[in-house]
C-alpha cells in the first residue's frame, strides 16, 4: 500500500524528476568527474598504477605512527569533547548556575577564531618560550619547559576548541525537550539523576550522534593542533598528507595516504550510518513546554559544577584575549615572551590596513563565505529530505558520494577542480571555471558538503512524521507542508549550519589558494602568506591583525542571526 | 522503481556524454608564439592595461613599494600574495587558462617546473647582460636576485676559531650537537636548498635516489643531532638568546631578522661553499597577446638597474645587476664579497628534490 502511493507520487512528480537530473549533473559534474580524472593522473601515471609509493608508505614506521596516532586523537576527541560538550550545554540549559550569561558567551568564543590562530595563540602562553611558562619557570627554575607538548596538550587543546557543534546542535535539540515529559516523569516518583539517563539523554541522541561523527572527522584530519603541539612525540597523519599533496612528485604519495585514511573513516560511517538506522527517535513535541532549568540541590555539588564551569569559560576564552593582545605586539616582543606595555604599536594594523589589497579581502571571504553558506544549505535541505524521505540503495549511493569531500585532502579537490574545468567542458555547457570567480565558489560549496548534510539530517530526524501527516490530511499539499510545517521546525538549525559554514569559509585556505580569482584575495591567503614558511618574523604579526578581523566578523555575524533566532525560537513558543 | 531508471538513464546518459566529448578537448589553447622583436616591444610606453603580478616578496610592504613605483611608471598590476610554492603550483594547474601574468620571486627550479610545464613565454629583458652568469639561461626566466643560505652564529657564544668551518662540521663534531637548528618543513626554498646542499656532495649514480648510503646516513646524523625548531618559537630568535646558537637564513631575510632580534651575527663562510639559488622572474603564457607585451614591459621595467637596485636598498637583497650591485645594503655587500656558492650539480638536485624530500619525510625525519 505504502508502496503504491510512493509510485504514484513519482509519477506524478515532474518536479522530482528535474531535481534527480540536475542532482546527477551536479554531483557527477563536480565531485565525481574531477576527483576520479586527478586520482588516475596521481595513481596511474603511465596507465598502470605504481605499487612502490605504497610500498613505501607501508615500510615508514614514521607513517604508521602517525596513522595510529590519528585514530587514537579521533577515538579519544570524541569521548573528551562529548564529555566536555554535553556538560557545557547543562551548564549553560539545564541547571541554575551562576553567571549564566557570561558562560554562554564564552562558550561560543572558540567558534570565532581560526583554528591555526588559535593553536599559535596557545603555543604562546603555554609552549616552551609561552608567557605563562616563562612565568611558571620563575617560580619553578627545574620544570621543563615542553611541559605543554605531546598527546595530552594536542587533545585539550582540540577539546576545549571542538565543542561547538554541542553548542549549536545538541543544545538546539535540549531546548526543544517538552518540559512535560520531564514532569510526567518526575510525577511518576523518578528522581533527577534517572530523569537525565531516561527521559533527557535519549532525545538528544541523534544530535549527539551526529556531533560526535563530526568530532570524529576533526580528530582524524587534525592537522595545524598536532602540528603546532605534538611535537616529535606526537605525529598525526594530516600534515604528512599536505606537505605530499604540494609537490607534483609526491602528490600520488598524498593520494595513497588519503585513500587509507578513506577507507578507514569510510569504515567508520557505515558502522556509524548502520547504528543511526536502527536508533529510534523521540520526536519534539507539537505544543511543548519550555524547558525549565534544576537546580542542584547539593550544595557541594552545586559549588563544584559552577567553579568548574567558569574554569572552562576562562580557558576558552584567555587564548582569544592573548591573539588580540599579541596583535599590538612586536615580532620581538612576542619570541622573548614578553609583554611590555610601553612597546605595543598599532603597526601591525597599519601594515594590513596600507598594504595594496588593504581590506578588500574582508570583503571578499564574506561574500564568498556567504554565499557558499547560503547555497550549501540550500541543496542539503533537499538532497537530506530525499535521503530521510527514500532510504534505500539510491540514496544510500548518493550520500557516500556527498561525503567524498571528508575522504579527500581539500589540496586534491581544488586540484581536480582546477585542471577539470580549464577548458571548455561539455558537462559545464561549454563553459571554462578555471579563472572565473565563480571556482572558488564552487570549491567552498563541496568541501563544506558532508558536514552540512550531516546536520541539516540530524535536523530532519527530529521531526515527528504525524506532523506532516497532519498536514497533509488538511489537505496541504507536499511543498506546502514542507514550507509551513517542516521548514519552521528545523530553522533554528539550518540557521546554526549556516552560521558555522560561514564563519568556517571566513579563514578557508587550502581551496582559496588554488581557485581564487586574482582581483579577490580571500583572507585565509592573506593569513597564511603571512605566517608561511618564506615569512619573516614582522610579517608574521599580520596572521594576529587578520585573526582580530575575523573574530570582529564572526562576531558581527553571530549576534546577527543568533538575534532572529531566538526571535523566531520566542515567537514559536 | 521509477526513481531508479531515472538515475541509471541519466547517469549512462552523462558518462556516454563526458567519454565522446569530454576527454576528447585536451589540446593547449594557446597559440604558439610567433617571434616577438624584444626591442620592439620593450621600447613601446606601458599601455596601462590591468596585469596580475604573483610574487612571494611582497610581505612587510614591499608590496605597497612595488605598486606606488609600477603606477609611477605607468604600469596597472594587481599584486597577489602567494609563497613559490604555491605561486609554482598555481601557474602550473592553470596552464589552459591562466589568470596571473608576471611570476616574481620563486626560484630557478620552481621556474623549470614552470617552464616544462609550457606555462611560461620567451623574452629577454633589456638587462639580460647585466645577469649573464648568476645561473643558467633558458630564454624564459631571468634571475634578479641571488639567494645564498648562510650560516649564523650568535657572536657571543662562538668566535671565528670556534664556530664551525664546514656545515657538516655540525654533525661530525660532538661541541655542535643539539646547537644548530635544521628544517622542521620542507616545502620553503631555503630548507630544500640546505638539504640539497647535503646530499648534492654524496651524489652516486648507484645510491638510493642518485645518492650514497653515505649520503644518507650524513643527512640523517644532520637531522638527528640538530634541533627542530617548535612552533612557537623563531629560530633567528633562538640564535640571538644564545638558546640555539646556530642557524641559517636566506640572506635577504638577514637584514629584517637581525633588526627583529636586534643582533648583529656572525656569519659562516664554510670551505665547501653556501647553498645557493637565484630568484627570478618570468612572464605567463597567455592568448591575449598584448597582455603578454604588457606583461614583459613590466617584468624589464621591474628588474632594469634603477628599480631593482631601489628595491634592494629597501629590502636587502642580493642584486644579480651588476649595475645595481652600489645600491646593497651593507650586510648584503658583506656576504657578497665573501660567500661562494656551494659546487654542486643543481640541475640533478633540484630534479631529485621533491623524491628525496618524500625520502626524508617517511623514513629519515
Amino acid at each position: 500500500m505504502k508502496n503504491l502511493s510512493k509510485n504514484y507520487r513519482l509519477r506524478r512528480n515532474i518536479g522530482f524528476v528535474i531535481i534527480a537530473v540536475i542532482l546527477i549533473w551536479a554531483i557527477f559534474t563536480f565531485l565525481v568527474y574531477p576527483n576520479l580524472s586527478l586520482l588516475r593522473i596521481t595513481l596511474f601515471p603511465d596507465g598502470t598504477f605504481d605499487v612502490a609509493p605504497v610500498i613505501q608508505i607501508l615500510s615508514s614506521d614514521r607513517v604508521l605512527t602517525a596513522l595510529k596516532n590519528s585514530f587514537i586523537l579521533a577515538v579519544s576527541l570524541t569521548i573528551t569533547v562529548n564529555i566536555l560538550g554535553i556538560f557545557q550545554i547543562f551548564v549553560l540549559d539545564y541547571y541554575e548556575i551562576k553567571g549564566n550569561k557570561w558562560l554562554n558567551i564564552a562558550y561560543h568564543s572558540p567558534l570565532i577564531c581560526n583554528g591555526m590562530v588559535l593553536v599559535t595563540a596557545y603555543n604562546f602562553i603555554f609552549g616552551s618560550q609561552g608567557f605563562l611558562t616563562a612565568n611558571l619557570m620563575e617560580l619553578f627554575p627545574n620544570m621543563d619547559p615542553y611541559w605543554f607538548r605531546g598527546f595530552g596538550a594536542v587533545l585539550i587543546e582540540m577539546t576545549f576548541a571542538g565543542t561547538s557543534n554541542h553548542i549549536m546542535f545538541v543544545r538546539d535539540s535540549l531546548k526543544n525537550i517538552d518540559y512535560q515529559t520531564i514532569e510526567a516523569a518526575e510525577n511518576m516518583g523518578v528522581k533527577g539523576r534517572r530523569i537525565l539517563t531516561k527521559v533527557v539523554l535519549p532525545v538528544l541522541k541523534p544530535s549527539i550522534f551526529a556531533a560526535s561523527i563530526l568530532t570524529f572527522i576533526v580528530g582524524v584530519s587534525a592537522f595545524a593542533t598536532p602540528q603546532v603541539l605534538g611535537g616529535e612525540e606526537f605525529e598525526t597523519i594530516n600534515p604528512l598528507v599536505r606537505s605530499f599533496s604540494r609537490t607534483l612528485t609526491t602528490r600520488n604519495y598524498a593520494a595513497v595516504l588519503a585513500l587509507l585514511l578513506g577507507i578507514i573513516t569510510i569504515l567508520v560511517l557505515v558502522i556509524t550510518n548502520h547504528i543511526e538506522k536502527k536508533g529510534n527517535y523521540v520526536s519534539i513535541s507539537k505544543v511543548k513546554t519550555p524547558l525549565k532549568k534544576t537546580k542542584i540541590q547539593n550544595p557541594v555539588l552545586r559549588w563544584i559544577v559552577t567553579v568548574a564551569a567558569h574554569i572552562i569559560a576562562l580557558i576558552q576564552t584567555v587564548p582569544l584575549l592573548f591573539v588580540f593582545i599579541f596583535s599590538f605586539m612586536t615580532a620581538g616582543d612576542l619570541y622573548a615572551g614578553e609583554m611590555n606595555i610601553k612597546n605595543f604599536t598599532l603597526n601591525n594594523y597599519l601594515m594590513v590596513i596600507n598594504s595594496t589589497t588593504g581590506l578588500r579581502p574582508v570583503l571578499t571571504s564574506m561574500v564568498y563565505s556567504g554565499l557558499s553558506a547560503v547555497l550549501v544549505v540550500g541543496f542539503m535541505l533537499v538532497i537530506a529530505r530525499i535521503i530521510t524521505k527514500y532510504n534505500n540503495k539510491l540514496t544510500g549511493t548518493l550520500e557516500l558520494f556527498l561525503q567524498i569531500p571528508w575522504f579527500l585532502p581539500v589540496t586534491l579537490i581544488a586540484l581536480g577542480l582546477i585542471m577539470t574545468f580549464d577548458r571548455p567542458n561539455i558537462l559545464t555547457f561549454g563553459l571554462t571555471l578555471t579563472g572565473t570567480v565563480y571556482i572558488m565558489l564552487i570549491g567552498y560549496i563541496i568541501i563544506r558538503l558532508p558536514y552540512t548534510l550531516r546536520m541539516i539530517k540530524a535536523a530532519y530526524a527530529g521531526i515527528d512524521n504525524s506532523l506532516e501527516e497532519a498536514a497533509k490530511n488538511l489537505g496541504a499539499s507536499t511543498v506546502k507542508t514542507y514550507i509551513k510545517v517542516i521548514f519552521p521546525i528545523i530553522w533554528p538549525e539550518v540557521l546554526s549550519v549556516f552560521l558555522l559554514n560561514f564563519i568556517q569559509q571566513l579563514s578557508e585556505y587550502n581551496v582559496s589558494v588554488f581557485l581564487f580569482h586574482p582581483m579577490f584575495q580571500p583572507l585565509g591567503v592573506m593569513l597564511n602568506v603571512a605566517t608561511g614558511a618564506d615569512s619573516t618574523p614582522e610579517s608574521q604579526m599580520m596572521s594576529f591583525v587578520y585573526s582580530v578581523i575575523i573574530m570582529v566578523v564572526s562576531i558581527v555575524i553571530i549576534s546577527f542571526v543568533y538575534g532572529r533566532k531566538s526571535a523566531t525560537l520566542k515567537k514559536r513558543q | 522503481m521509477k526513481g531508479k531508471k531515472v538515475f541509471a538513464v541519466s547517469l549512462t546518459t552523462f558518462l556516454a556524454a563526458t567519454a565522446l566529448f569530454g576527454c576528447g578537448n585536451s589540446g593547449n589553447t594557446q597559440t604558439e608564439q610567433t617571434e616577438l622583436n624584444m626591442e620592439e616591444v620593450l621600447s613601446k610606453d606601458p599601455t596601462g592595461e590591468k596585469i596580475v603580478v604573483a610574487t612571494n616578496n611582497a610581505a612587510n610592504g614591499r608590496d605597497v613599494w612595488l605598486l606606488e613605483n609600477a603606477q609611477a611608471a605607468g604600469f596597472n598590476i594587481e599584486i597577489v600574495q602567494l609563497g613559490g610554492g604555491d605561486v609554482t603550483a598555481r601557474v602550473i594547474s592553470e596552464v589552459n587558462n591562466p589568470t596571473i601574468n608576471v611570476v616574481w620571486g620563486p626560484s630557478e627550479d620552481q621556474f623549470t617546473s614552470m617552464i616544462d610545464a609550457g606555462a611560461l613565454v620567451k623574452f629577454e629583458p633589456d638587462w639580460a647582460e647585466e645577469v649573464a652568469g648568476a645561473s643558467e639561461e633558458n630564454g624564459y626566466s631571468w634571475p634578479y636576485e641571488i639567494q645564498p643560505k648562510v650560516l649564523v652564529c650568535n657572536p657571543d657564544v662562538y668566535t671565528e676559531e670556534t664556530a664551525p668551518k664546514r656545515w657538516s662540521d655540525l654533525w661530525e663534531k660532538e661541541e655542535f650537537h643539539g646547537k644548530y637548528a635544521v628544517p622542521t618543513s620542507f616545502d620553503g626554498n631555503t630548507n630544500r636548498a640546505v638539504i640539497g646542499g647535503i646530499l648534492g656532495r654524496y651524489l652516486d649514480e648507484n645510491g638510493d635516489l642518485g645518492v650514497s648510503d653515505e649520503g644518507w646516513d650524513a643527512i640523517q646524523q644532520y637531522f638527528d643531532n640538530g634541533y627542530k625548531t617548535p612552533d612557537g618559537e623563531d629560530d633567528f630568535g633562538n640564535m640571538a638568546s644564545g638558546k640555539v646558537p646556530i642557524t641559517f637564513t636566506f640572506a635577504s631575510g638577514l637584514k629584517d631578522k637581525c633588526e627583529s632580534f636586534d643582533i648583529d651575527p656572525l656569519i659562516i663562510y664554510t670551505e665547501e661553499g653556501e647553498p645557493t639559488n637565484t630568484n627570478q622572474i618570468g612572464v605567463v603564457a597567455n592568448s591575449n597577446q598584448e597582455l603578454v607585451e604588457e606583461s614583459m614591459r613590466f617584468a624589464n621595467w621591474l628588474g632594469s638597474t634603477d628599480v631593482i637596485g631601489a628595491y634592494a636598498q629597501e629590502n636587502g637583497n642580493m642584486v644579480t645587476n651588476s649595475a645595481a650591485e652600489d645600491s646593497m645594503v651593507p650586510i648584503i655587500r658583506e656576504v657578497k664579497e665573501n660567500y661562494k656558492p656551494a659546487d654542486v650539480d643543481w640541475t640533478y638536485i633540484n630534479s631529485m628534490m621533491d623524491e628525496w624530500v618524500a625520502k626524508i619525510q617517511l623514513e629519515i625525519y
